[in-house]
């Protein structure tokens, strides 16, 4: 709570408190003369009325501080708020707000001098040009793995680049916030020096970075911290997995329980009528705002002329929602420039869902499929992947260009943070329903491009970074709200000064999910609106679904007006 | 209460005691000064023409800005003094001669809306005369004050600082 002095009292507030002590001693006494100028008024009055309006103020801080309501009020009018106050309120209803999440994301290094080994050390600080710094993750020692150095146990390999050679630093940001999401390209500064140093950047976006929870969001989870705790609503649901884990690295943003009465809720109709019955809940969880992603190396198996498959277990990406992207890990020179180009997963629609439920007790229906287990952590993929390049030219028996039997591939997959955490906390026994089966999904994402032409006053120019971080904060802050329209979008443009916007017919705003069958939808236009597409039994509802956008994901045009 | 016996100072506002004036001495000897005859006694009362008197005073010394609540308050004679900007009596004479109206101005002002007595409201007021050497570490200036009452008063204020 701010400590009130003397200096924050206004005059309005000194010529109040004055005239009430000049009721209190007319009362008293109304023949003592309180004019301007008198003993009484300069040495007793205007003394007194200065501690008394000192004293009020710090009441009316006090009652300010003591209100969500009057706190969001005087946020909004430009003061600032103390957190401490906000948990202060809050934990008397054993609510803990989020303190927001650090970024993470891996730095690239350019480095002049291929033949050096290069270290830089776990705490070392990298800073983007307006001062996010970045902290390493643990040592990094990279070195030329064509250069042989029996005296060096390198972590990290030095590839070669089109600006000199580079190694890769894994980092997290050093401040709790959104701001540590910097941008693919984004230059960076070590606060060390790095011999033969040319230049550092950011590798890929960066993500994961959370702000402390707005005071908007605090207000809406009362109800949810009121609650009785137990998986019998969603607003139950939501505060139960909110008290466990909002102080963690990854607090909730939204939760859908998905119950009795609801289309996606296939599990409670198990009978021979094939009617719901209730008892069972799936429980979509949004603990991420940017999306989240595991990258892993999985082995395939060849089944045929460029013809790979991949069985992926629930074991490798717990909670996986949909593959972002395949790869080729064994790229014929470490250069840069090919890193990503041989990328296989243009085609991926071999790719289905499987389910291994072995271990468990939850009621899951996989016998004629797998799409009851989707999106939970007893669900696995089958990726086929065809047109695979040849793994060699000329093969040791001398047959020219083939394919290796077996050959390593790199998948990342969009996955619910902690997917295992949260459905082991629901099935604890102190804590799970002795009435209801609560399986934990990931929400159905359905990843949104957005297509702007900006027009701005030239004496009042728009940043286009910050509308782009501005768009995508708001996408990935949304819960299961079902639909985005152009006009948020529109307005998002406006709120940061655009004069007009300008959004093409065909994909100002473009959605693409797969549902609980692994089937892609489509949706474009002015509004992206779950209900268009609604399917029971591919498990896709507005309860399911949450919206999603990347960086590069959200193109923008700034046109000045002339 | 200090009274002139000559007034009926019955259902009259009082202000408390703090400078000591003096009616029945010589116009030479009137000074104004902080009252320390009665330091162990209880506090006392003033009315009639001394509690103008007290007002009129402490206008005139009270350093301008120097109250948060009321910047205006006040004249800037006692803190140009001791800035050592009066330094002869020509700009004493300056320096008394606008605190004077300034006093007055905000005197005449608290008067404004109340029903002050004849000889509690100040009409006008004049400087007389100014002492610049008789002590070093004062000046002491002589104001002339005229009441509604039609009785003129002259008093002796003492600025008591550094004077170079």
């Amino acid at each position: 709570m701010k400590k009130i002095s003397l200096s924050d009292i206004t005059q309005e507030d000194f010529d109040l408190a004055a005239q009430t002590v000049i009721a209190g001693i007319k009362a008293y006494n109304r023949k003592l003369d309180t004019r301007a100028g008198t003993v009484l008024r300069d040495l007793l009055v205007d003394p007194e009325a200065a501690i008394e309006s000192v004293v009020s103020g710090q009441i009316e801080e006090a009652r300010k501080s003591s209100s969500l309501v009057r706190m969001k009020e005087a946020q909004d009018a430009g003061e600032e708020i103390d957190q401490e106050d906000v948990n202060a309120i809050l934990s008397n209803f054993n609510i803990t707000p989020s303190s927001g999440t650090k970024a993470k994301g891996i730095v690239k290094v350019v480095v002049s001098d291929g033949t050096f080994t290069y270290s830089v050390a776990e705490g070392t600080v990298f800073k983007t040009v307006s001062g996010i710094e970045f902290s390493v993750d643990s040592q990094v020692i990279a070195a030329n793995p064509d250069i042989d150095n029996p005296s060096v146990t390198a972590t990290s390999k030095l590839y070669e680049g089109a600006a000199g050679y580079f190694f890769l630093v894994p980092v997290t940001a050093v401040e709790y916030g959104s701001a540590g999401n910097i941008q693919n390209g984004t230059s960076l500064e070590p606060a060390s020096l790095v011999s033969s140093f040319v230049m550092a950047e950011a590798y890929k976006d960066f993500g994961g970075g959370s702000d402390v929870q707005s005071l908007d969001s605090v207000i809406e989870s009362i109800p949810s911290g009121l609650s009785i705790r137990g998986f019998v609503s969603k607003t139950a649901a939501e505060g139960m997995l909110r008290a466990e884990f909002d102080s963690g690295e990854f607090p909730i943003v939204a939760v859908s329980a998905v119950g009795y009465g609801d289309i996606a809720q296939r599990r409670d109709k198990h009978n021979l009528l094939g009617v719901g019955v209730g008892g069972r809940i799936d429980l979509y969880v949004r603990n991420f705002s940017d999306l989240y992603t595991i990258t892993k190396t999985v082995k395939g198996t060849l089944a045929g002329s460029g013809v790979y498959v991949l069985d992926i277990s629930p074991s490798d990406f717990p909670g996986a929602c949909w593959i972002k992207s395949v790869s080729d890990p064994f790229t014929k020179s470490d250069n840069e420039d090919v890193l990503d180009s041989l990328a296989v997963s243009e085609d991926l629609k071999f790719t289905y869902r499987t389910a291994d439920l072995s271990g468990t007790w939850h009621d899951i229906d996989v016998s004629e499929n797998a799409s009851e287990a989707f999106n939970s952590i007893w669900q696995g993929f089958r990726i086929r992947l065809v047109d695979v390049p040849y793994s060699y030219d000329e093969g040791s028996s001398g047959e020219e260009r083939g394919w290796m039997v077996e050959r390593d591939f790199k998948v990342t997959m969009y996955c619910l943070p902690q997917a295992d955490k949260i459905q082991a906390y629901v099935d604890r026994d102190d804590i799970r329903s002795v009435s209801t089966d609560v399986v934990v999904r990931c929400p159905i994402i359905c990843n949104v491009s957005v297509n702007a032409v900006v027009h701005y006053d030239p004496k009042n120019p728009i940043d286009e970074s910050v509308a782009k971080n501005s768009i995508r904060t708001y996408i990935n802050g949304l819960g299961f709200v079902g639909r985005i329209t152009r006009s948020d979008i529109v307005q998002i443009l406006k709120n940061l000064g655009a004069v007009s916007v300008d959004m093409p017919n065909e994909d100002m705003l473009y959605g693409v999910l797969h549902d609980a069958f692994g089937v892609s939808h489509v949706l474009s236009g002015d509004a992206l609106d779950i209900s268009t597409i609604e399917d029971g039994p591919a498990m896709l509802s507005a309860n399911t679904v949450v919206f999603a956008s990347e960086e590069s994901n959200i193109q923008i045009k700034m046109i000045p007006n002339s | 209460m200090r009274s002139n016996s000559e007034v009926n100072y019955s259902g009259r506002t009082v202000d408390l005691l703090l400078l000591k004036t003096i009616l029945d001495v010589p116009v030479v000897n009137r000074r104004v000064g902080v009252d320390v005859s009665n330091v162990d006694g209880v506090p006392m009362i003033v009315t009639g023409v001394e509690k103008m008197v007290q007002r009129f005073v402490l206008a005139f010394i009270n350093a301008i800005g120097s109250a948060k609540f009321r910047p205006e308050y006040g004249t800037e004679i006692v803190p140009n003094v001791s800035k050592g900007l009066v330094y002869n009596k020509s700009t004493l004479e300056v320096e008394a001669a606008e605190a004077n109206l300034m006093a007055r101005v905000q005197v005449m002002e608290g008067d404004e809306g109340e029903d002050t007595p004849d000889d509690e409201r100040l009409v006008a007021s004049e400087v007389v005369d100014l002492d610049f050497s008789r002590d070093k570490s004062k000046v002491m200036i002589s104001i002339r004050l005229d009441t509604a009452a039609g009785k003129s008063y002259t008093y002796i204020i003492p600025v008591a600082v550094g004077v170079h």
